[in-house]
């Protein structure tokens, strides 16, 4: 008699145990197939909602929130069946750049029966995805600073307009997503010829910020040295004295630490007339894959 | 060795233009023609010819200032001098009596029109030809004997009555009408009229005749004088016919006995008078030098983040001018001229930065124009005074306004990339921002400057899409971009042309500098270093596949084992950052609810409008959707 009630109780057991597997399994594959929905879904939408406007202007990576919400639900409505009365789509804390989105989706309530027992559950998926650029060295034992320390030299003209210090912007070449710690090394002074002045005028409101140019003014040539001033966390004078320009205030946004303000040129010279200088720049370079 | 005539060596340096540097000599050669013609109305009068000579003067007005006498001649006048037949009238020693008398009528009776020069008169009649004119005149006035005015002065009433434009009529010698109309309305034949009088001329062997120009005053007077030579059997009986009857067309006429004439032509005083000629005919070859610019237009190549110049030099221009409402052929005009000597420099310089920029960027793109033009007044002669307000307008016509060379430029100004396919991407002409601003006046300060921007239109690059749009502003200037494109990685070469660069206005200088051209060509030209390199930035070189990869993380260890990506690392370095990410699930931002009805309008939705459409997101990224279906929205 003991024999055969625990024979029972054995299949009975046996039963539980396949109702439950087959639970975990009815659960962990429609998860699972939740998951690779959700996986492929927001990798679409991330990348349809990349603003390309951003890109062009910069050369960096931004999602646009409200872009990549809509194109994830609409994605996730086109693939799905819809079983049940509803689904709940969240999305945590969007960062624009550099993209990253945290989606859940919770399905619902569903049934279940084990047994005698019946009950339901909901299955919740989530995910956080980022897009990336990787570089040369991304791995840790290779290289742990995957950044090179590099130089670029320009030639620039001051345009001396009765201002005898101006900030410089950050030459196009070196100012991307990937290049940080820019910082002027060395300005030398060059002998300039009559036929620059007219380069001179053309590059002045790109290479200097917040001026403007009198193209029909009469202008001479001259060669005189120039100090210079990096603003940012390390402060350097070279070439001599120099008042810290009004506008290299300390940086605003303590997360940018690495980032340079605009370095300064002063240039003791006279108003209407051209200097050329040979600015040298540092660098530090993450080079892409 | 073959040998070249001197005549040949001398005729190649005055046939063609005299080309000095910048400018050229065009000579202009006037002849002038005075008839002359002593009527001999008995055989007393030929008697005291023979034995006593006449004198007779004319004068003439002088030419104007500028005009050089170059040679005076007399030219014999014969019934058989071919002339007319070669038509060789300025070159040749003689001309046909024939031809004589018929220019001496169209002079008197036909076309020929009073021209004076304040009281000095004559009856003119004008010719072009080539390189010049040919002015015929009759002559102005004689001096009778004794006095010392000059009679039969044709009078400024006359030049009033008859032609107040006190300037010469047309006429083409090689074209003689046969007959002429009188004042008085009746016709006559003047080709048998010059013939009969051609009969009634002593013939030039016969006499002798010298002529002297001289100047009195301001006025041209010629001395003629003659006497019949002493072998002339003229005076003698029966060697000159006074009765005889004219006979029409005469082919031919004897000159023994002459046949007297009292045609029209005959005797200005007695109709009635037969009589006998001696004519003279008196050339007189005038010469006026003018400078004119030796048109070009050049062209050049342009080097990028370069300056190229041209530069040329006008050394001499002549610029005529006579007082309002007069012609230059009324010798009461005041006229004037003035030479000047104009240079023109031009600069175009290009901006083309930076040459290496990631795929999609834009670059930045501007050119520079200088001209200046000067103008210096060498030499002016006549009534320079009383006219150099109207010399002042010709040479600042020679000058363009800011308002053309402006359209000039833009209208020419084409821009274009051309990648490596043969692709082409260009920006019209239209669109291109062309700015010009003159500095200074031609004759107050000898200079202007006229100085032009050329740069690129404002770009307006959509939201999510970065489709770019070129407007017609001038946006930020030579801070305006253009914009690469985002599937293409490798050299795109920049080619831009320039016509019309030139603050001149040529066809007022002979087509000097009349259009200036500066061409770049980063592909045909490589040195022009007009090139802009474009790397994989978004796509790889495939311009398929992603530069940028997509991954899933683990929030408390997004980069387990390895360096974060460029645009994550800094930012995942800031001990902030790293708690923000992990915190992720505190900080829910949107809700979609998703129920059937919605579902189905979302399908329907999704029917209409595209994944990568950006329709229905406004410039600061809030979607229409997310409005319409999102729940807990911020």
């Amino acid at each position: 008699m003991k024999w055969s009630t625990a024979g029972v109780g054995v299949i009975v057991l046996g039963i539980i145990g396949v109702m439950v597997i087959a639970l975990i399994q009815q659960l962990t594959t429609s998860s699972e197939n939740d998951y690779y929905l959700l996986k492929e879904i927001t990798e679409a939408a991330m990348i349809e909602s990349i603003d390309l406007k951003y890109y062009r202007e910069t050369g960096d990576l931004k999602i646009v929130k409200e872009k990549f919400v809509e194109n994830f639900t609409r994605r996730y409505n086109e693939s799905t069946l819809f079983i049940g009365t509803k689904y709940t789509i969240r999305f945590f804390d969007i960062i624009e750049t550099p993209p990253k989105a945290t989606v859940t989706i919770d399905t619902g309530l569903e049934d279940y029966r084990i047994y005698t027992v019946k009950d339901n559950y909901s299955a919740y998926n989530n995910l956080t995805g980022i897009l990336e650029y990787i570089g040369k060295r991304d791995k840790m034992d290779e290289d742990e600073y995957p950044f090179e320390e590099k130089e670029f030299t320009q030639t620039i003209y001051f345009v001396h307009d009765g201002n005898s210090s101006k900030p410089l912007n950050i030459p196009k070449e070196i100012n991307t997503v990937n290049i940080k710690n820019q910082k002027i090394t060395s300005v030398v002074s060059e002998s300039i010829n009559d036929e620059e002045k007219w380069l001179a005028l053309l590059k002045n409101e790109v290479d200097w910020n917040a001026t403007t140019t009198n193209y029909t003014n009469e202008y001479s040539t001259g060669r005189v040295n120039a100090l210079y001033y990096n603003c940012g966390p390390s402060v350097e004078v070279r070439g001599g004295t120099m008042s810290i320009p009004t506008g290299c205030a300390d940086h605003p946004n303590p997360y940018d630490y690495n980032k340079m303000q605009l370095p300064w040129i002063q240039v003791p010279g006279s108003n209407n007339t051209i200097y050329k200088y040979k600015v040298t720049w540092s660098y530090k370079e993450f080079v892409y894959k | 060795m073959k040998k070249i005539s001197l005549i040949t060596l001398i005729s190649f340096f005055f046939l063609i233009p005299n080309v000095d540097a910048g400018y050229k000599t065009i000579r202009t050669t006037d002849y002038h023609y005075y008839f002359f013609s002593e009527p001999y109305h008995n055989a007393d009068q030929l008697t005291e010819l023979k034995n006593e000579g006449t004198i007779n003067y004319a004068k003439f007005a002088s030419y104007r200032i500028w005009e050089d006498v170059s040679s005076i001649s007399q030219v014999s006048l014969t019934k058989g001098c071919s002339t007319y037949r070669t038509q060789s009238w300025d070159s040749s020693d003689c001309w046909d009596l024939e031809t004589f008398y018929r220019m001496w009528d169209e002079l008197y009776y036909g076309k020929g029109t009073v021209v004076c020069k304040e009281s000095t008169c004559s009856k003119d009649l004008k010719q072009s030809i080539r390189k010049g004119t040919r002015i015929y005149h009759s002559h102005g006035a004689h001096r009778s004997a004794g006095e010392a005015t000059y009679h039969n002065e044709i009078s400024r009433i006359d030049m009033e009555r008859y032609n107040r434009n006190n300037t010469p009529g047309m006429i083409n010698i090689n074209n003689l009408s046969p007959n002429i109309t009188l004042s008085d309305g009746r016709n006559f034949n003047a080709s048998s009229e010059a013939s009969l009088l051609a009969c009634a001329t002593i013939p030039e062997d016969n006499i002798n005749k010298t002529a002297v120009r001289y100047l009195e005053g301001t006025e041209n007077v010629i001395k003629i004088e003659r006497n019949l030579k002493s072998t002339s059997t003229i005076t003698e009986e029966g060697k000159v016919d006074w009765d005889a009857s004219p006979s029409g067309h005469l082919a031919t006429c004897s000159t023994d006995p002459i046949n007297a004439y009292n045609g029209i032509g005959g005797s200005i005083n007695n109709l009635s008078d037969k009589g006998v000629y001696s004519p003279a005919l008196y050339r007189i070859k005038v010469v006026t030098d003018k400078f004119n610019c030796i048109a070009e237009s050049p062209e050049k190549n342009g080097e990028c983040n370069n300056t190229v110049s041209v530069s040329s030099e006008c050394e001499k221009k002549t610029f005529e001018v006579v007082e309002d409402g007069k012609s230059i052929d009324n010798p009461d005009a005041k006229a004037a001229r003035a030479t000047v000597g104009f240079t023109q420099n031009i600069t175009l310089t290009n901006l083309l930065t930076p040459t290496k920029i990631y795929q999609g960027g834009g670059v930045k793109i501007g050119f520079i124009y200088k001209s200046t033009v000067t103008a210096t007044i060498i030499e002016t002669i006549g009534d320079f005074e009383q006219l150099k307000g109207k010399i002042y307008e010709k040479i600042r016509n020679t000058i363009l306004d800011s308002g053309t060379v402006e359209n000039n430029i833009s209208n020419a100004a084409e821009l274009t990339f051309t990648d490596e396919n043969g692709k082409n991407y260009k920006i019209s002409p239209a669109l291109m921002q062309t700015k010009c601003e003159p500095e200074g006046d031609i004759i107050d300060d000898g200079k202007v400057t006229m100085t032009c921007t050329i740069l690129l239109p404002e770009s307006e690059v959509a939201l999510g899409t970065g489709e770019v749009t070129y407007k017609s502003n001038e946006g930020k200037g030579i801070n305006n971009e253009f914009y690469t494109p985002i599937k293409y990685n490798g050299d795109l070469y920049m080619a831009a042309t320039f016509g019309n660069l030139t603050a001149v206005n040529g066809s007022e200088l002979d087509g000097w500098m009349e259009n200036v051209t500066v061409k770049y060509n980063g592909k045909t030209n490589p040195s022009s270093n007009c090139k802009v390199t474009t790397y994989p930035r978004f796509y790889n070189n495939d311009n398929k596949t992603y530069k940028f990869i997509y991954r899933p993380i683990d929030i408390n260890e997004p980069f387990p084992d390895r360096n974060a990506g460029v645009n994550w690392y800094d930012w995942y370095n800031i001990p902030a950052n790293k708690t923000r990410l992990k915190k992720s699930y505190s900080n829910l931002e949107y809700t979609m609810d998703i129920n059937k009805a919605s579902s189905s309008e979302i399908k329907n939705y999704n029917n209409n409008h595209k994944y990568f459409n950006w329709v229905g997101i406004t410039e600061d990224g809030r979607s229409e959707f997310v409005q319409t279906y999102g729940g807990d929205t911020p």
